[in-house]
C-alpha cells in the first residue's frame, strides 16, 4: 500500500488504508455512529423525512409499499362518511380480523373427526384467549357476510358501478360469492350437530340438478348434481374427507384467492378515480376522453401542490393530502369495527351445541342465516331453489353494470328524487308481494296439494320461488317502460332483490320450524 | 393547506380514533383479566394450598405447600380418549388428608381410588359430566346441549357396567367364550353377583335391581343376550341408549333416559300409553333399584387393559324353580299363581301351579308318578303301553303335555277373552331357541310339583 502512496500522492487516500491499528478516528467514528443509529436506522427507513410539507406529505404515503395503495390526495367528499358509510373498509377490517383470529385457532384446532371437536372445547375452555378468539371470528364472519351485502347495496344505490367501473361491480360480485364460499366452509369446521347438518343441507343442494336429469330420465347417462356432491364431499356422505377438504378451501385456498382479488379490486379503485363520489361544482372532464373516464394521469411519485397545468388546479382544490386526513379516518374506521367485534366477543359466544351424529338429525336442520332465504325456496324446489335462481340472480346481478348505461353522476344516493320514489315503492311492492306469496303457499298449499299427480318437472319451473322471480323481473322492466330509464329499473330490480331477500332470510329463520312447518314462533314448536 | 373545517373534521377522527383505541384495550384488558385472575376454580385451589399449609406437620411440608403453585390441572387418558379437569377444582380427591374437607376439596368417599387410580382412570369414566371444562355448571354438565349430565350417589355405579361384568345379568360366557347353540347353560353363581367385590346381593341398588328383574320374570317380555320375549324392546344394552331412542311425546320431566325409566317402571301407561306393559305396583325404592339397574347394562368398549377378564363358568347350572321365576313368573305369577293386572287388557293368562289339573292328574300319586317320569327323561309314548296309573287318564295326560310342551317350544298367539274388544291380547312367546327339550320337561315337572294338594 505504501508504495501505491509513492507513485501517486494525488490518489484519494482510503480511510482504511491510511489508519494505521490504534488510530482513536475510527473508534471515534465507530462510537459516534452507533450513538446515532436511532437517527440514521429512522432517517434509511423513511427517507423523505418527517412530513411536514406537502411534498413529505404525499411521499409518505406513495413511498410506502403497504401505504401506496392509497392515493397521495383524497378528495374532501371521498372523505364524507356518507359518500360511502365505510363499508369497504369495513368488510376489508373484518377479513383482517378473520386472518388473525383465525390463524391463532389454527393452532390449536385439529381437522379430524375424532378430535375436531374436543379441540374446539379445549379451545373454549382452556387455550389462553381461545375463547375470545373465537367468539370474534364467529361474530367478524357473520359482520362480514352482512357488510358484504351492505356494501353491494351501497356501490348500487351510489351507481358506483357506472362510467367505467363495470368491471369492478364484476369483481366485487366475486368476492361476494368467495364471502359466502369461505363462511360456508368455516361453517363445517366445529364438527358438531349445528355444522354437520347445515353442510348435510348444503351438499344436498349440490345434488339437486338431480331433479332436472331425473325428470328428463337422463340421471344414468349424466349424473351433474352426483359429480357435484361427490367432489365437494370426496365421499357420499359428510364424513372426513369432507372435513379435510373444507379445512384446505377455509384456511388456504379461498383465503389466497380472496386476498388477490381484493388487492385487484383495490386496484381497479384506483385506476377507477378513486372512490365514486358526488360531483361538485368543477367543470366534468375534459371531452378528450371519450370514454368519459378519470383523467387523472397521476402515476408520479409525488405531487406538489402549487402547479401551472390547468388540470392541476382544477380538482386540486377540493382534495387534501391523504396523510394525514384519510390515515386517521381509515384508523378511526378500523378501530370502531376491530372494538365492535371485540366487545361481541367478549359478551356472545358463537354456538357449539352436541358432537356431530350421523343417526340424530336435527329437526328442523338449517343452514347459516345467509342460506336461509335459499333454503326457503329450495323447499319449494330443490335445483330451482338451489342452484337455478342463485345462479340466475348472481348473473343478473352481475350483469347491471351492462344492462344500464345510462351515463349519470354517480356518487348520488338513489340517483335523486326519481330513484327515490322507485325504490320505496318497490320495497312496498316487494313487501306485498313476497308475503303474500308465502301466507298464499302456507294457507292454500301448492301445485302439489291439488293435483298429487303431477310430474315435478312442472313443480320444478312453476313454484313460489320462480313465481317471485318472475314477478320481480316484470316489476323491473315494467319499471323501466314507464320510467323510460334502465337505471330506475336497475333501482326497481336491486330492490326487489334486496327486500326479498331479507324477508326470505327472516321467514326461514323465525318462521320455520321442524319438519319446516309453519310455526308464529320457536317458542310453539313441538317437543319431542 | 390550513383548512378550519379540515381541522375540525380531523380533529373529530382523531378523538373516534383515541375512543375506539381504548374501548379495544378495554376488551382486551377485560378478557385478560377473566382468563389469569378470575375464576371460581383459583379460589379452590388456593383455600385447599392454605388448608396444606395449615395442616403442614414439618416445615419440608409447609415449604412444598408455600411453593405449591395455582394453575389449571388435568388428567390425559389418551387410551380412553378423555382429559379429565375436574381435579382443576376437587384437588384433594386423591389426597387421604382431606376426608372431612368441604366440597370441592373433599377426598374421594370410599375405597373405591384404591383400584381405581385418578391417574389411570380420570374421573368421568365412572361420574360423566363434560371432563374438559373448568367452570362448575359446564363441567357437572348442567348446560344445554351436553348429553351425559353428572352422576351422584347410587347413579355411580351404573357406570361401573362400562367394564365390569358381574353385574350383566348373565351370559359372559356366551360373550367372550363359546358362541354355541343351543346357548351354554346358566350359572347360579353368574345370577348371584352383581359387582365385583359385594358379596351380598342386596347390599347394592345395582344388585338389588338385578335380584328384582331375575325374580320378577321380565325376561319373559325384554330379552337379554339371547334369552326372553319379543313382545319388549331387547335390553342387553339398554344402558347405552341416549334420550334420542325414547319417546318423549307423554313424558313431562327433565328428558333424561333416567327419568324416562324411573316413570315407565312407576307407571308404564304414562310414557308409552296402550302398552301390553302391566302396572306391577313397584314401590319408589324398587323403582329406583330398577332403573339404577338397567342403567348399568353397557357395552364393555373399554380398552382391554381397562376390561378384567371374568372368570369362566362357575358352578352350579340354574334349575327350574329359577328358570321359570326369570323367564315365566311375570305373566304366570309368582309360582305360578296368577297375577290380576291382566284382567282389564283382554287376555287370560293361566296360572300354571295348577296345570295338573289341565294334564288331568286328579291324585297326587298321578302327578308324583308323572314327576318321576319326567325325572328320569322315561319316552312318554312307550309308557303308555304299561302306564303307571289307569289308561285313559294317562292317555289324557300324554295328550295334554304334548299340547304343553309344544305351546312352551313354539309360543301362541294370545287370545281374546272379549271378542268384541279391539284391545290385543298378550301373546304367548316361543321359548325353544332359549330353554332345551330338557329344560323345558324341567319346568313342568316344577308346575306339577306346585299343586296346593292341600289346600281346599
Amino acid at each position: 500500500m505504501d508504495s501505491d502512496k509513492q507513485a501517486n500522492p494525488r490518489r484519494v487516500e482510503s480511510p482504511v488504508s491510511s489508519r494505521q491499528a490504534g488510530d482513536p478516528g475510527a473508534i471515534g467514528a465507530y462510537l459516534r455512529n452507533l450513538r446515532k443509529v436511532p437517527t440514521t436506522f429512522r432517517d434509511s427507513l423513511v427517507r423523505h423525512g418527517a412530513p411536514t410539507s406537502d411534498r413529505a406529505r404525499s411521499q409518505t404515503i406513495s413511498n410506502n409499499f403497504f401505504l401506496h395503495v392509497l392515493s397521495t390526495r383524497i378528495h374532501i367528499q371521498s372523505l364524507r362518511f356518507r359518500t360511502t358509510l365505510g363499508l369497504g373498509i369495513i368488510t376489508l377490517v373484518q377479513f383482517l380480523l378473520l386472518v388473525v383470529t383465525g390463524i391463532l385457532l389454527m393452532v390449536y384446532y385439529k381437522p379430524s373427526v375424532d378430535l375436531a371437536y374436543d379441540s374446539m372445547k379445549d379451545i373454549m375452555f382452556v387455550v389462553p384467549t381461545g375463547r375470545f378468539m373465537r367468539n370474534i371470528h364467529r361474530w367478524a364472519a357473520h359482520g362480514m357476510v352482512a357488510c358484504v351485502f351492505l356494501h353491494m347495496a351501497r356501490v348500487f344505490y351510489t351507481s358506483a358501478y357506472k362510467r367505467s367501473r363495470e368491471f369492478n361491480w364484476v369483481l366485487g360480485m366475486i368476492l361476494f360469492v368467495l364471502t359466502l364460499g369461505l363462511s360456508f366452509t368455516g361453517y363445517l369446521l366445529p364438527w358438531d350437530q349445528l355444522a354437520f347438518w347445515a353442510i348435510t343441507i348444503g351438499s344436498n343442494i349440490a345434488q339437486s340438478p338431480r331433479e332436472l336429469t331425473d325428470a328428463l330420465h337422463m340421471t344414468q347417462y349424466l349424473d351433474i348434481g352426483g359429480l357435484q356432491k361427490e367432489i365437494l364431499l370426496g365421499a357420499h356422505y359428510v364424513g372426513e374427507e369432507a372435513l379435510i377438504r373444507f379445512y384446505v378451501l377455509h384456511v388456504m385456498v379461498l383465503p389466497l384467492v380472496i386476498t388477490m382479488i381484493i388487492v385487484v379490486h383495490m386496484w381497479r379503485l384506483r385506476k377507477d378515480g378513486g372512490l365514486a363520489r358526488p360531483l361538485e361544482a368543477i367543470p366534468p372532464t375534459p371531452p378528450s376522453d371519450p370514454r368519459g373516464g378519470s383523467t387523472k394521469t397521476w402515476g408520479l411519485m409525488c405531487l406538489v401542490k402549487k402547479g401551472k397545468t390547468a388540470a392541476v388546479d382544477k380538482e386540486l382544490g377540493n382534495t387534501v393530502s391523504a396523510f394525514p386526513s384519510l390515515l386517521y379516518a381509515l384508523a378511526a374506521l378500523s378501530m370502531l369495527t376491530i372494538a365492535a367485534m371485540l366487545a361481541l366477543g367478549y359478551f356472545y359466544n358463537a354456538p357449539l351445541v352436541e358432537l356431530a351424529n350421523p343417526d340424530v338429525p336435527e329437526n328442523p336442520a338449517k343452514a347459516p342465516w345467509y342460506f336461509l332465504g335459499l333454503q326457503e325456496m329450495v323447499s319449494y324446489s330443490a335445483f330451482m331453489g338451489g342452484v337455478g335462481i342463485p345462479a340466475i340472480v348472481v348473473l343478473g346481478l352481475t350483469l347491471i353494470p351492462y344492462l344500464d348505461r345510462e351515463q349519470e353522476e354517480v356518487g348520488q344516493w338513489f340517483s335523486g328524487r326519481r330513484g327515490r320514489s322507485v325504490t320505496i315503492i318497490s320495497l312496498l311492492f316487494t313487501t306485498i308481494v313476497t308475503i303474500g306469496m308465502l301466507a298464499f303457499t302456507i294457507n292454500l298449499g301448492w301445485l302439489r296439494n291439488w293435483y298429487p299427480q303431477i310430474p315435478q318437472i312442472v313443480i320444478t319451473f312453476v313454484n313460489p320461488g320462480t313465481v317471485l322471480m318472475f314477478l320481480y323481473s316484470a316489476w323491473s322492466i315494467g319499471m323501466v317502460r314507464v320510467m323510460r330509464s334502465t337505471r330506475l329499473g336497475a333501482i326497481a330490480l336491486f330492490t326487489c332483490f334486496l327486500i326479498g331477500f331479507v324477508i326470505l332470510t327472516w321467514f326461514a329463520t323465525v318462521h320455520r320450524g321442524p319438519n319446516w312447518q309453519f310455526y308464529w314462533w320457536p317458542s310453539m314448536w313441538p317437543h319431542s | 393547506m390550513a383548512n378550519p373545517e379540515k381541522n375540525s373534521s380531523l380533529y373529530r377522527l382523531k378523538l373516534l380514533l383515541l375512543i375506539a383505541s381504548l374501548a379495544s384495550i378495554m376488551f382486551l384488558l377485560l378478557a385478560a383479566f377473566e382468563e389469569n385472575l378470575s375464576g371460581e376454580w383459583r379460589t379452590h385451589q388456593q383455600e385447599y394450598q392454605r388448608r396444606m399449609i395449615e395442616q403442614a406437620d414439618s416445615a419440608a411440608a409447609r415449604d412444598a405447600a408455600t411453593n405449591m403453585g395455582v394453575g389449571l390441572k388435568q388428567i390425559f387418558l389418551p387410551q380412553l380418549k378423555r382429559v379429565d379437569r375436574c381435579i382443576t377444582c376437587h384437588v384433594g380427591i386423591d389426597d387421604p388428608g382431606q376426608k372431612d374437607a368441604p366440597q370441592p376439596l373433599a377426598a374421594h368417599s370410599g375405597a373405591m381410588l384404591k383400584d381405581h387410580q385418578t391417574d389411570k382412570f380420570g374421573c368421568t369414566v365412572c361420574h360423566e359430566g363434560q371432563g374438559r371444562a373448568i367452570t362448575k355448571d359446564d363441567a357437572h354438565g348442567h348446560v344445554p346441549h351436553w348429553a351425559e349430565p353428572l352422576l351422584v350417589g347410587e347413579q355411580v355405579y351404573s357406570s361401573c357396567g362400562k367394564c365390569h361384568y358381574e353385574n350383566d345379568l348373565y351370559g359372559a360366557e356366551y360373550e367372550l367364550y363359546v358362541r354355541s347353540t343351543p346357548l351354554p347353560p346358566l350359572d347360579e353363581a353368574e345370577l348371584n353377583q352383581s359387582l365385583p367385590g359385594v358379596s351380598n346381593i342386596q347390599d347394592h341398588a345395582i344388585g338389588r335391581g338385578k335380584k328384582l328383574v331375575l325374580d320378577s320374570g321380565c325376561l319373559g317380555c325384554h330379552e337379554y343376550r339371547g334369552r326372553g320375549g319379543n313382545a319388549g324392546p331387547e335390553i342387553t344394552y339398554v344402558g347405552d341408549k341416549t334420550p334420542h331412542d325414547f319417546d318423549f311425546k307423554h313424558f313431562q320431566g327433565e328428558h333424561t333416559v333416567e327419568a324416562w325409566m324411573l316413570e315407565h317402571f312407576k307407571k308404564p301407561d304414562s310414557v308409552s300409553p296402550g302398552t301390553q306393559m302391566p302396572d306391577f305396583e313397584l314401590a319408589d325404592r324398587q323403582a329406583r333399584d330398577l332403573t339404577a339397574y338397567m342403567l348399568s347394562l353397557k357395552h364393555k368398549n373399554m380398552p382391554a387393559s381397562y376390561t378384567p377378564v371374568p372368570n369362566r363358568r362357575m358352578g352350579t347350572p340354574v334349575q327350574a324353580p329359577r328358570l321359570f321365576a326369570m323367564l315365566c313368573s311375570a305373566c304366570h305369577g309368582k309360582e305360578g299363581r296368577g297375577v290380576s293386572y291382566f284382567n282389564d287388557r283382554n287376555t287370560s293368562v293361566p296360572a300354571l301351579r295348577y296345570i295338573s289339573e289341565r294334564l288331568g292328574l286328579y291324585d297326587p300319586e298321578h302327578a308324583q308318578a308323572v314327576i318321576h317320569l319326567l325325572e328320569s327323561k322315561a319316552d312318554l309314548a312307550e309308557v303308555a303301553q304299561d302306564p303307571p296309573f289307569d289308561a285313559d287318564a294317562y292317555e289324557e295326560f300324554l295328550k295334554q303335555i304334548k299340547v304343553m310342551r309344544d305351546v312352551i317350544r313354539n309360543g301362541r298367539q294370545g287370545v281374546k277373552k272379549d271378542p268384541q274388544s279391539p284391545l290385543t291380547p298378550l301373546d304367548m312367546p316361543s321359548w325353544k331357541k332359549t330353554l332345551s327339550d330338557e329344560q323345558i320337561d324341567a319346568i313342568l315337572t316344577y308346575l306339577i310339583g306346585l299343586y296346593p294338594w292341600d289346600e281346599e
